[in-house]
């Protein structure tokens, strides 16, 4: 019996990285998964992946930049499987570099999906889950929503706005049993992170660094999704015991 | 399915009743093999008789986690019986509180000596034993006070907010010696002693939920650590402001 039977998510980002893991690790415990991402490749594989170990996965291509694409997400979700459970705001953007040479464009794409593509899915979360009597969003935030890289401006302040949205989300969602929970991430072994030998995109490059596993990741989302109705992991911040985070610098 | 924590060995304080009762529970149930400490000796030796009853391991020690040399007595006779310690979870903890105008210096004291000075004395015979075994885990019950305040609790919100900033001193110390120091927060959890704290109608959690989310902490690799984490009831009162 999975802990999550029965019930419907949907992961944005869910081509790579942590969202594919948590769409996999759902999955593994009885969820039905709708994934979305922009590459509708590296959605089939996980669709692949997922129903090669017996779990129920659907693709929906999409961008959370656009709203009729969001809005084209739920519909497709409810219409296949009648819900929508838990909304995993994943998907996101990480850009950067020294202030003064940082383009309007960058910006704008860095906050378009991790900003406003964060507010569009849950607004639609939330005029599915009201009616439904609850529901459950969990945001993918960062370290950075507490403390910068080096030319990271965009990415952090994307990250800190993710903050300010999760707990906006759990207050007014308060009163229709939505809940609304966060988890940070530290430096996470995805394929990106690969193929850049461990090293960060979001801001200035200091080498190599170490990594936690996607699979540790994804439990710890699993944990949050797993909550009874009235329990909610409002934050949670989980990083590789070397990384350099907590002291000054 | 695989245990969690086979092999692993833990310190539990405040393990004979509430939420360190239930990640006894919870951890005993992953294979881990856990000392219980607490004041009550009854308490400890009936939590610690389920827990045998269900084929888990765990050793009562009845310890003060404010006693310097109690806390020394109790690292030292775990040790001794498990030979390394993988794992100790400050739990202990007292809530006691009132208008801070009426406050005695000596309520005071007392929460702070438990709740901070407890955590204080038990992670630093954890880092004697740690530092030499080549690594760790240390894991602080805090409070949803570490952010938040409620009216008429002072020492508990103070030292909770200590209680962060150890967990915090003691991560980055511990970082070149493999130990990590992660926090849990919980909201209201239904135990069993009366809180006079708790308004009527509030929500509860169960400890059993708490407790996944130390075994979720406890679980993770070495190499890996969650640096603190928030699980509260989810109509409770503390995100917007008031």
């Amino acid at each position: 019996m999975g802990q999550l039977d029965g019930k419907v998510a949907i992961v944005t980002g869910a081509g790579t990285g942590i969202g594919k893991g948590i769409a996999k690790a759902f999955a593994a415990e009885g969820c039905a998964v709708v994934v979305n991402g922009r590459n509708i490749e590296s959605l089939n594989q996980t669709v692949a992946e997922v129903r090669d170990t017996g779990g129920k996965s659907h693709a929906v291509q999409g961008d959370v930049t656009q709203e009729a694409s969001v809005k084209h997400l739920f519909d497709e979700t409810v219409r296949r499987y009648g819900r929508v459970d838990i909304l995993v705001n994943n998907a996101g953007r990480v850009a950067g570099g020294p202030l003064d040479q940082l383009t309007l464009e960058k910006w704008n794409d860095v906050l378009g999906v991790n900003v406003t593509g964060v507010f569009l899915c849950t607004r639609e979360a939330f005029r599915v889950m009201k009616p439904q009597g609850g529901g459950r969003i969990i945001n993918i935030g960062s370290l950075a929503s507490e403390r910068p890289r080096e030319d990271s401006a965009p990415y952090t302040v994307s990250k800190h706005a993710v903050t300010g949205l999760t707990r906006s989300a759990a207050l007014d969602g308060r009163a229709f049993g939505i809940s609304c929970g966060q988890l940070n991430p530290g430096n996470t072994n995805v394929e990106r992170r690969r193929a850049a030998g461990g090293r960060s995109a979001s801001g200035r490059d200091v080498g190599p660094e170490p990594l936690i596993s996607v699979e540790d990741m994804a439990r710890a989302a699993l944990y949050m999704a797993t909550l009874p109705p009235d329990a909610n992991c409002l934050e949670m911040t989980v990083l590789p015991m070397q990384q350099v985070y907590l002291g000054r610098g | 399915m695989a245990q969690l924590l086979a092999g692993k060995t833990a310190i539990v304080t405040g393990g004979g009743s509430g939420i360190g009762k239930a990640i006894a529970v919870a951890f005993a149930a992953e294979g881990c093999r856990v000392a219980i400490a607490g004041r009550t000796e009854a308490r400890l030796k009936e939590t610690a008789a389920a827990i045998g009853k269900s084929d888990g391991k765990c050793t009562p020690v009845v310890a003060d986690v404010a006693d310097e040399g109690q806390v020394a007595g109790l690292f030292k006779k775990v040790h001794a019986e498990f030979g390394r310690l993988d794992l100790l979870v400050n739990n202990a903890g007292l809530t006691q509180g009132g208008p801070i105008d009426e406050m005695s210096f000596d309520t005071w004291r007392k929460v702070l000596s438990v709740n901070l000075d407890g955590v204080f004395l038990c992670s630093r015979e954890a880092f004697r034993i740690m530092k030499a075994q080549r690594g760790g885990r240390i894991i602080n019950i805090g409070s949803i006070s570490t952010a938040v305040p409620r009216p008429d609790a002072a020492p508990y919100s103070a030292s909770k907010n200590g209680v962060w900033g150890l967990t915090k001193s003691v991560s980055i110390d511990g970082r070149p010696f493999g130990i990590s120091c992660g926090q849990l927060n919980p909201g209201n959890v239904q135990v069993e002693r009366f809180e006079p704290a708790f308004q009527p109608g509030e929500t509860m959690l169960r400890p059993h939920d708490i407790a996944r989310a130390a075994v979720y902490m406890a679980s993770l690799p070495p190499d890996a650590f969650v640096l603190s984490m928030t699980v509260m009831p989810s109509k409770q009162k503390l995100v917007g402001r008031g």
